[in-house]
This record gives C-alpha cells, sequence and structure tokens, in this order.
C-alpha cells in the first residue's frame, strides 16, 4: 500500500537492497558522523551533488536507513522533470522522494521527517569533470528560509566519490532537452563503450554528516516585519536608481549567513575528506 | 434546514440530493431549480423553471425569494458526467449557478452549499504532494466544464473573503466519485474490458463513494463551516492497485501516443475521456484532507478500497 507521498515501503525496502550493495561492495562507502542524525526531529540534509544521474542522493537515503539508529527514512527532493519522466518519477516517489516544493518539504520537515536537499540542482550534476568538487553556487536560499520558517536543523553533508562516477567531458543541453532531460552528457566511457558505459566506475566513496546547524543560532534577522520592511525598500527602490549587486546583498542577511556557512563547512569537509582518501578507487 | 432550495436537481448530484432529502421528515419544504420538474412527487417539493431567457426568468427568482429558504444546495449540472465540452449549456450552466448564488446572497440565505469538484487544481507536474484548499486552482481553463467550477468557485471564494455576516458559504470539492450505478468518465474507463494506462506512470488516486459525497453535502449542512472543504474517502491506491483489484488488464500505451490521440479523439467527439482526465493518468492529484476531518469534521463511511469492491461486485453483476 502507499501513502499519499507516493511512498510503498515494500518497494523502498527493494531498493534499499539494491543499494546496499552497492554501499557495501561496489563503492565501499564509508560514514562519518551518522550520530548528527537526529534520532526522531525533522532535519534538512544539505549536501554538495554530483555524479550526473543523483546516486549521491540515493546512497545518502541508504545510508541513513541503514546506519542511523531508528532506520529512519530520508525523503529526497527530487527535480522537476523527473516527475514527467516515465519509470523513473515513478521509482522515486516510491523510494521516498517528493518533487523540490516549499509545499512538500515544509510538510515533511512539520511532520518530523528528514529531508535531502541540493541546493546546487542539476548544476552541480552536470558539472564538467575539472570542475569536480568545486561547489556550484548555493544561489537557492530556500533550504535556509525553509529552516527558519520550521525551526528544523541542517545537517552540512559532504560527499566524495561521487564526482568520478560518471566523469562528464561534454554535456549537451539541446539533445537532452529533447530527451526530456537537463542536459545529454558524455563522459569517458559513455556513448564509447556502448550500454557498458553507462555503468558507473568504482570510486571509493566517503560519507560525512557534520553537526547540525540550528537557524535560532543566528541573529535574529529575516522576521515578518524586517521582510516586510525589505519588500517596501524594494518597491521603492523600483522607483529609483538602486544598484542590483547592493539590493541581493541586503536580502535577508539571515537566510544568507546560514547559506554561506553552510557551504563553508561542505567545503571544508570535502577538502579534509579528499586528504583523506588516497586514491580515487581505494 | 428546514426550507431547502436544491439546483441542477436534472442531473446526477441535485438529482440524487433531492432524492434523499424528500425522505427526510425534517426538511419541511423542497424547491427544485433545473430547467425541467424533476420526476419525484412529493406534496413538499415545489420547482421553478431555471431560464434565463423570457419569459421565464424571473420564475426562480421569484420562487426563491418565496421559499424563504434557509439552505440553498448549489449542484451546478457540469459536476456529473459530462466531462464533454458543451459550451452553451456548461456556459448557461455556470452563468445560471452565479446568478442564483449573487440572489441567494441578497436574499441572505443562512446556508449556502456550493458543490464544486476537484478539477479545480488541475493534475499537473508541480502539483504538491498533497493538495490543500489554499492551493491556486490552475484547472485547465481551455475547458469549458473546468473553466465553469473555477469562475463559479472565484465568485464563491471572493464572496467568503469578505466575510458575510448573514450567510455561511462552504464550497466542496470531492474527487473521483464512483458507486453502483454512477456513470461518469472515470467508471467507464474502468468498466473497459483491458484498460490502457501510460507506460512508465502509475499515479496515486483518491475516490470517494457516490453516497458519501451526498452524506458530506447533507452533513455540511446540518453543520456548517465557511471556506472550501476537499472531500475524499480514506486511502490511497496507484492506479496499478485499482485495475488489479478489479482483476482487470491493463495495457500499457506510449504517454506521447496517448496524448496525441486521446486529445484528437476528444476533440472529434470520439473519445469520452478529456485530455484532463487522461492528465490524471500520468500526474497526481492527491487532496489533503486536513480541513475537513478537523475543522468540518465529516468522516466518509466508504473507505477507498471497499469503493472500489463496491464497483467491482456492480460490474461483475
Amino acid at each position: 500500500m502507499i501513502d499519499g507521498f507516493g511512498f510503498d515501503k515494500s518497494s523502498h525496502d527493494r531498493i534499499m537492497k539494491v543499494l546496499d550493495f552497492f554501499a557495501n561492495y561496489y563503492w565501499r562507502i564509508d560514514v562519518e558522523g551518522i550520530e548528527n542524525i537526529p534520532e526522531n526531529e525533522g532535519a534538512m540534509i544539505v549536501m554538495n551533488h554530483a555524479g550526473t544521474i543523483a546516486l549521491d542522493v540515493l546512497m545518502i537515503k541508504q545510508a541513513i536507513y541503514r546506519r542511523s539508529p531508528n532506520n529512519r527514512i530520508a525523503w529526497a527532493l527530487m527535480a522537476d522533470f523527473l516527475t514527467w519522466t516515465p519509470f523513473v518519477g515513478d521509482i522515486y516517489w516510491r523510494a521516498g522522494s517528493v518533487l523540490a516544493s516549499w509545499d512538500n518539504a515544509k510538510r515533511l520537515l512539520d511532520d518530523n521527517k528528514i529531508i535531502i536537499v541540493c541546493p546546487e540542482g542539476t548544476k552541480g550534476v552536470g558539472k564538467h569533470f575539472t570542475r569536480r568538487y568545486l561547489l556550484e553556487s548555493f544561489d537557492r536560499h530556500g533550504f535556509a528560509r525553509l529552516s527558519i520558517h520550521t525551526k528544523k536543523p541542517i545537517i552540512p553533508t559532504s560527499v566524495i566519490g561521487s564526482e568520478e562516477i560518471y566523469p562528464v567531458v561534454y554535456k549537451n543541453e539541446k539533445l537532452g532537452q529533447m530527451l526530456g532531460f537537463p542536459f545529454f552528457p558524455i563522459t569517458f566511457t559513455f556513448p564509447l563503450l556502448g550500454p557498458l558505459g553507462a555503468l558507473p566506475l568504482p570510486s571509493k566513496w566517503i560519507i560525512k554528516f557534520d553537526r547540525p546547524v540550528y537557524p535560532e543560532t543566528y541573529e535574529k534577522k529575516g522576521s515578518l516585519e524586517e521582510k516586510a520592511l525589505e519588500q517596501q525598500t524594494r518597491f521603492v527602490d523600483t522607483l529609483y536608481y538602486c544598484d542590483e549587486k547592493k539590493k541581493l546583498q541586503n536580502i535577508a542577511p539571515r537566510e544568507k549567513a546560514i547559506v554561506n556557512d553552510v557551504a563553508k563547512i561542505i567545503k571544508r569537509n570535502i577538502n579534509a575528506l579528499l586528504k583523506k582518501r588516497k586514491y580515487i578507487f581505494f | 434546514m428546514k426550507n431547502v432550495v436544491i439546483t441542477g436537481t436534472q442531473y446526477l448530484w441535485g438529482d440524487r440530493l433531492l432524492r434523499k432529502l424528500s425522505t427526510d421528515q425534517s426538511v419541511q419544504s423542497i424547491l427544485a431549480l433545473d430547467v425541467q420538474k424533476p420526476n419525484i412527487k412529493s406534496p413538499r417539493l415545489k420547482s421553478a423553471r431555471l431560464s434565463y431567457k423570457p419569459p421565464f426568468h424571473y420564475e426562480w427568482s421569484d420562487a426563491l425569494e418565496r421559499s424563504k429558504a434557509d439552505t440553498l444546495f448549489l449542484c451546478p449540472f457540469s459536476i456529473d458526467n459530462c466531462y464533454h465540452d458543451d459550451h452553451g449549456s456548461l456556459l448557461s450552466g455556470v452563468q445560471n449557478s452565479l446568478r442564483i448564488f449573487r440572489k441567494a446572497l441578497t436574499l441572505r440565505i443562512p446556508k449556502i452549499i456550493v458543490l464544486s469538484s476537484f478539477l479545480v487544481y488541475g493534475a499537473r507536474w508541480d502539483n504538491p504532494a498533497f493538495i490543500s484548499e489554499t492551493h491556486l486552482l490552475l484547472g485547465d481553463r481551455q475547458y469549458q466544464h473546468i473553466r465553469s467550477f473555477i469562475e463559479l468557485e472565484e465568485a464563491c471564494l471572493a464572496a467568503i473573503a469578505s466575510n458575510p455576516s448573514h450567510s455561511t458559504i462552504t464550497i466542496l470539492r470531492p474527487v473521483n466519485a464512483l458507486g453502483s450505478d454512477i456513470e461518469n468518465s472515470l467508471s467507464n474507463y474502468l468498466s473497459l474490458p483491458i484498460i490502457p494506462t501510460l507506460l512508465g506512470f502509475d499515479p496515486p488516486f483518491q475516490l470517494i463513494h457516490v453516497n458519501d459525497v451526498i452524506n458530506a453535502i447533507i452533513w455540511t449542512a446540518r453543520n456548517p463551516q465557511p471556506g472550501p472543504f476537499n472531500i475524499a474517502s480514506n486511502g490511497f491506491l496507484t492506479l496499478k492497485q485499482m485495475i488489479s483489484l478489479l482483476d482487470k488488464k491493463s495495457i500499457p500505451v506510449f504517454h506521447g501516443l496517448m496524448n496525441k490521440w486521446g486529445n484528437s479523439l476528444w476533440k472529434s467527439g470520439h473519445s469520452e475521456f478529456s485530455p484532463a482526465f487522461l492528465a490524471m493518468l500520468k500526474y497526481r492529484l492527491i487532496l489533503d484532507l486536513m480541513r475537513s476531518s478537523t475543522i468540518l469534521k465529516f468522516r466518509p463511511e466508504w473507505n477507498i478500497e471497499g469503493v472500489i469492491l463496491e464497483f467491482k461486485n456492480k460490474q461483475n453483476k
């Protein structure tokens, strides 16, 4: 039986069994900081995103489900194109994913669920191999706003290994859009080796869940009154000349502070994990 | 609920509601408004012709004024099985509904219950997991039957927003209804010997039993609450689970093909499955029932499996 989100426990467990193989034998994932996952409370996993297809999100789900004390299910916020992609979208819904939207995320957090957010979006998964482990901009402040709104902590999460599974050397956005995807990737092995090239490379993965970032610890900026004032200011700014950059800097300083801190923690952990991992495959 | 007015008595919901209330001894008088007189004989029942053409255009208005009604059930006829666009009749339907609604407001009828549909939301790829009553009405307005609901609802929502002290306006938005003797697009679709589904899509569905829709309307009249309410049975089933419960076979069809064929067959009048209905086979349209369970406090008698199994029993007979 499914619930209203489209989640099916039996399908989820079947998918987890498949992911177990990848986690334990193929990518040999090491997980650090699992104790930072709350036992019952809601939280937001904010992670770096890479690997052409969102396998890193699935591996985070697997790690939390198998290694957290209460076998917690983490709900992934999925990209919009997955909802109109046959089979894939259906699998994602059933495995505990929802369309990335404010309503869905808020509802899950209010129900004390764990959600997975990738602020880099498709820019992250489609980046060139030469830009591996460089974070794309976290220009969407939605997760920080959501955290303030729901008073739920953010757990900055860093993943290494996912960048090497499909090393993208070229991407064609037009061809991708024709097929209903954001881009069509060309990697070192795909389509050169045919279907064999679609097999991800067996890189060594490490996942680190850092300590939660609580929105309450930031200064009390971004209250409703302050936002209303900002809206008024912005309206006045439209009447007169205003530097766009300056205006952006003024938007919700509390959100911006959270985003900057989370990005810094993720980047710092990525660098530390990369030093820890000696070779790509070991 | 002593003196009631029911519109759309020639069609599914109005007719059913009229039959149910005509057996209810607590109701003292019923005024039926529609293009024709209802086929029910009861000393408590009066009817008036609903027309916007002279010389009958004042008949319903006068009858409504004389009725001294305390409850108005606005059941626009386009909610029943006419998923097909019939521009003229649907337009007159919504126009008449709007006129009656405005008249009811001026007459200060204490309870106004408007039966709308979940079609006002539309099955869209960007729908949230649960659609609450505050969600935008993004149903496809290029189809007259959906546009009619949205236009009517917009007028009702504007009236609710003005917070009238003399009337409680309730909008009910039931999901796909099934029952032993109902015929609509979903029942016809599920009655096909082999059911075509979209390859790679298996969206969740909510259903409601036809009797529960009538129960919800009467419940609302007895326990009125202002605002819109989603109405559905408890539980969810995917399309394939429904087909499996019906012991039927399905045939997956490529969704591009279904869209093109479905649209052209619909436009040429050879199919009763509108593109708005076909979208439901692809995208999710799940309603949030929080408000109906906590504020309206309505509890449907049937769960979703019961609705499907009853439909199956009717098919086997």
